[in-house]
């Protein structure tokens, strides 16, 4: 079997055991850091939560139309629940046993009269069938806690209409079915097959379904980037493989171009999956610009043609990919395992790829290949290294003092998707997704002591038409932060309460029993099980992480953030903070840019190092680099308003282009010399922009951001390292 | 169908009795219209009860603790027998008969003579006892 035989096999093993091995992951933590809450949001109860608007004008049909579908989603394994009762049996329960915690009575709520006084309303509840079967309870809640709180959340229910079991949307235009999914990874897949089932089961019915939710609405908008990014991707195939074809001429030198390839991506998917347990989408997504250097690498090599240039190219192949991979490398410095992952698979896959170009050979006849035989730069510079440092420099500082823009989004929101999520909120009244009060507490009590005292901030708020309205669990219960009576003081008068109420006094045992367990309960509160918040109407209210309670304020018509973040400050209380999540998210991207820009500098420190010691012109190659790069930098800069992160790790690429094409256009080379590598160089511009100008143009923010950039860095770092060569003679 | 509910518990000296009508509106919904002590309407469906009481309309869900009494009910006035999934257990025999459930700590008793259903009772957990009592027209 020769080289090339061999190299398909390989690649062919590779790309089984990558296939048969690799897991791939898609934990947006992973690529945000233990902070991040973009990603993590998805798994917490709100995450989970999933409203289906079935639309239509009669009543009856979208109704009956709604109660088919949650039949069907009832059996569905990725739902946990749908439709279920506001304030469920379970919460009940607790609520039953924290009562005094929650709505602890006033001293005077213990005397003989008024406690006879509650007694006689809890026995006269089994008069009315809606507290019915509560009155077993209000009777053994002589001080009527329970009752109270059970008057209160009934209260604050959502102010939407009924019709047969179904909730209405305000316009009586759909019918509002509420999910809660189960607690499981988000997989894209599964939800957008889930989103599409129920699509065509309300479609079947003559109705509109719009659905909306954290899963929902990320399983649309992946699939969105997912079908772009699939047209976008055959597109730059398709041109690619034109270009190398042309380029080759002959179906070996085709596979001697991509076999690099497959082999280099072959061996940092394992390498990442020996490393990781999995391989984040990210790090593969970085496989497709791992093509855009690695695809290079051939390319050099076909186009030197004398056995002593294709030693030299030889050689410059290899020291590139290394250069480049210490850089990568640098990434793993960030602490975010997404980056570490995309830093060992730029450089597994890049050192793979390169030796398998070197150890297949170019294949070509001497002379095969024609260089492309043009030389700007005797006209244009006269001193081009220090004309290169000073647009470094001014592109730099240009960078550095140009306003801070808002960093841009991930991922764009589609205006379709906008208008969903509008109008849902039309139809239920939502409060503001972006603005909420967070509200924290190692207890209940001391959740509910700090909403207590922000109670005023929200009214003034209210009164000077800062804020529209806004609801928090105290609002729904009756708490005061008082101490709850002894069990003694309420045993002693229980006789003669149960006398005057006309109830059997020998009933007074079970009641001072059950006081004394809730007395016991609020002395020491046990930690609320998530599991009980996540399936009541009080889920999105309050939840628990680890052993800190957290009470969402919802807010609606907030009208002026910046007041009301300003009177939430003034509190000085460090368990309440105003949280504008756009903020938030923009702050954790500025983060992680900072912390990817830290790590990337000491990539390049190290990688010049590297460089220096096996090419005397390091320095002008480092120079003539970091002006495209900066240049590359500011030209983004100025397009978009800010650098993102995409569009920082694409500059890496571009980096590690131009110190490649740096490494082969050498100052001391004669002119035939200097031609070879100005064609092989330019050949390899000319491939990398096919591939990354079809991404720039793919529609998909992620893509745009790293297709233009290195479209832009390849025609920067051609011309800066073109102009770097020095005025020579022409033999 | 009329009807007088009486409620036992421990805590109460004598049953508190109610009283009214029953029927089964055209959509599946039970429709309990309470006359004495006080007027009340309690329209049943699957999920949620709808109280109408001094005017006042209120939403609620069924409690699970209320739902095998409710779906006997409705079984036995929708189409005159037991709701499929309950095995009641006959106890006598003769003219009258009963028929009990036991569940869960709960129990629901049947009563009848030849072919009339005199009285269903519920037994809860909470030591509440309801006993309903139909009526001849």
């Amino acid at each position: 079997m020769n080289r090339l035989g061999a190299a398909i096999l390989l690649a062919l093993l590779l790309g089984l055991a990558a296939i048969l091995l690799v897991n791939l992951d898609s934990d947006a933590t992973k690529v945000l850091g233990p902070d991040g809450q973009i990603g993590a949001g998805l798994d917490t109860p709100s995450g989970r939560a999933m409203t289906v608007a079935v639309i239509g004008p009669d009543r009856n049909a979208r109704t009956n139309a709604a109660l088919s579908l949650v039949d069907q989603l009832r059996t569905d394994p990725m739902v946990s629940r749908v439709n279920d009762p506001i304030y469920t049996n379970a919460l009940m329960d607790w609520v039953w046993e924290n009562r005094l915690t929650l709505a602890p009575p006033p001293a005077e709520a213990v005397t003989s009269d008024a406690m006879a006084e509650t007694l006689r309303r809890a026995a006269d509840s089994f008069d009315n069938f809606a507290e019915a079967p509560l009155a077993p309870r209000y009777l053994l809640d002589p001080t009527g806690s329970f009752r109270r709180i059970i008057k209160n959340l009934s209260h604050g229910a959502p102010d939407l209409t009924l019709h047969n079991g179904i909730l209405q949307s305000r316009d009586d235009s759909a019918s509002l079915i509420f999910i809660t999914l189960a607690a499981e990874p988000f997989e894209v897949a599964r939800q957008s097959t889930l989103n599409a089932d129920i699509q065509a089961a309300v479609a079947a019915t003559g109705h509109i379904a719009l659905i909306v939710g954290p899963r929902p609405t990320s399983a649309q908008i992946s699939t969105r980037i997912g079908h772009r990014a699939t047209i976008s991707a055959g597109v730059a195939t398709i041109l690619l493989l034109g270009w190398l074809i042309w380029l080759t001429r002959s179906a070996s030198g085709l596979l001697r171009v991509l076999l690099p390839i497959a082999i280099g991506v072959g061996a940092a998917a394992l390498m990442v999956q020996a490393l990781f347990g999995a391989v984040h989408v990210l790090a593969l997504g970085f496989g497709g610009a791992l093509m855009g250097l690695a695809i290079d690498y051939p390319i050099h090599l076909i186009s030197h043609s004398t056995e002593p240039q294709i030693r030299k190219a030889r050689r410059w192949i290899l020291l590139g990919a290394i250069t480049t991979a210490i850089a990568f490398l640098a990434i793993t410095v960030a602490g975010i395992e997404a980056l570490t992952q995309i830093g060992v698979f730029v450089a597994t896959g890049l050192v793979g790829a390169a030796a398998t170009c070197l150890w297949l050979g170019s294949g070509f006849a001497a002379g095969r290949l024609r260089p492309a035989g043009w030389h700007p730069s005797s006209i244009l510079m006269p001193h081009p290294v220090s004309t290169l440092a000073g647009v470094a420099l001014i592109a730099g500082v240009a960078l550095w003092l140009s306003p801070s823009g808002k960093p841009s989004s991930m991922v764009k929101i589609p205006g379709s998707v906008k208008a969903d999520i509008t109008r849902m909120g039309q139809l239920q009244d939502l409060p503001s997704g972006r603005l909420r009060i967070e509200v924290t507490g190692k207890n209940l009590t001391e959740l509910l002591r700090a909403q207590k005292q922000l109670q005023p901030v929200l009214d003034a708020a209210q009164v000077d038409q800062v804020l529209g309205r806004w609801q928090m669990l105290v609002d729904l219960i009756p708490f005061s932060d008082v101490a709850p009576p002894t069990p003694n003081n309420v045993t002693k008068n229980l006789p003669d309460a149960l006398a005057q109420a006309g109830l059997a006094t020998t009933f007074a045992a079970e009641v001072s029993e059950a006081y004394t367990a809730a007395y016991t309960t609020a002395a020491a509160p046990k930690p609320i099980p998530i599991d009980l918040l996540e399936g009541s109407g009080l889920g999105t209210l309050i939840w628990r992480e680890n052993d800190v309670l957290t009470g969402t304020v919802h807010l609606w018509n907030v009208q002026d953030p910046g007041t009301l973040a300003q009177a939430v400050i003034g509190m000085n209380n460090p368990n309440i903070r105003f949280v504008n999540q756009q903020i938030r998210i923009f702050e954790q991207l500025r983060k992680l840019t900072t912390t990817v820009l830290q790590s990337l500098g000491i990539g390049a420190v190290l990688a010049l190092i590297f460089l220096a010691l096996f090419r005397r012109d390091a320095l002008q190659i480092a120079i003539a680099t970091a002006a495209a790069t900066a240049l590359t930098a500011l030209i983004i800069s100025l397009v978009t308003g800010t650098l993102g992160i995409f569009q920082i790790v694409a500059l890496v690429l571009v980096t590690g282009i131009g110190i490649d094409y740096g490494l082969f256009l050498r100052n001391d080379d004669d002119e035939q010399a200097f031609q070879v590598a100005a064609s092989s160089v330019t050949r390899c511009a000319v491939t990398t922009l096919i591939a990354f100008v079809t991404m720039a143009f793919s529609g998909v923010t992620v893509l745009q951001n790293i297709g233009m950039t290195v479209s832009v860095g390849v025609l920067a770092m051609l011309v800066a390292h073109l102009l770097r060569m020095p005025r020579r003679g022409r033999g | 169908m009329r009807y007088t509910e009486e409620l036992y518990h421990p805590a109460l000296l004598a049953p508190r009795t109610s009283r009214g009508e029953m029927e089964l509106a055209s959509n599946g919904d039970l429709i309990r219209r309470q006359s004495w002590p006080k007027v009340e309407e309690s329209r049943i469906g699957q999920d949620f009860v709808t109280v109408i009481r001094d005017g006042a309309s209120n939403l609620l869900p069924i409690p699970d603790q209320m739902r095998p009494w409710i779906e006997t009910l409705r079984s036995l006035l929708t189409k005159g027998e037991l709701p499929p999934q309950a095995e009641f257990e006959q106890i006598g025999d003769g003219k009258s008969w009963r028929f009990v459930q036991k569940f869960d700590g709960q129990q629901i008793a049947l009563l009848g003579c030849g072919s009339d259903l005199q009285q269903i009772e519920f037994r809860q957990p909470d030591q509440t006892r309801r006993v309903l009592i139909f009526q001849a027209p």
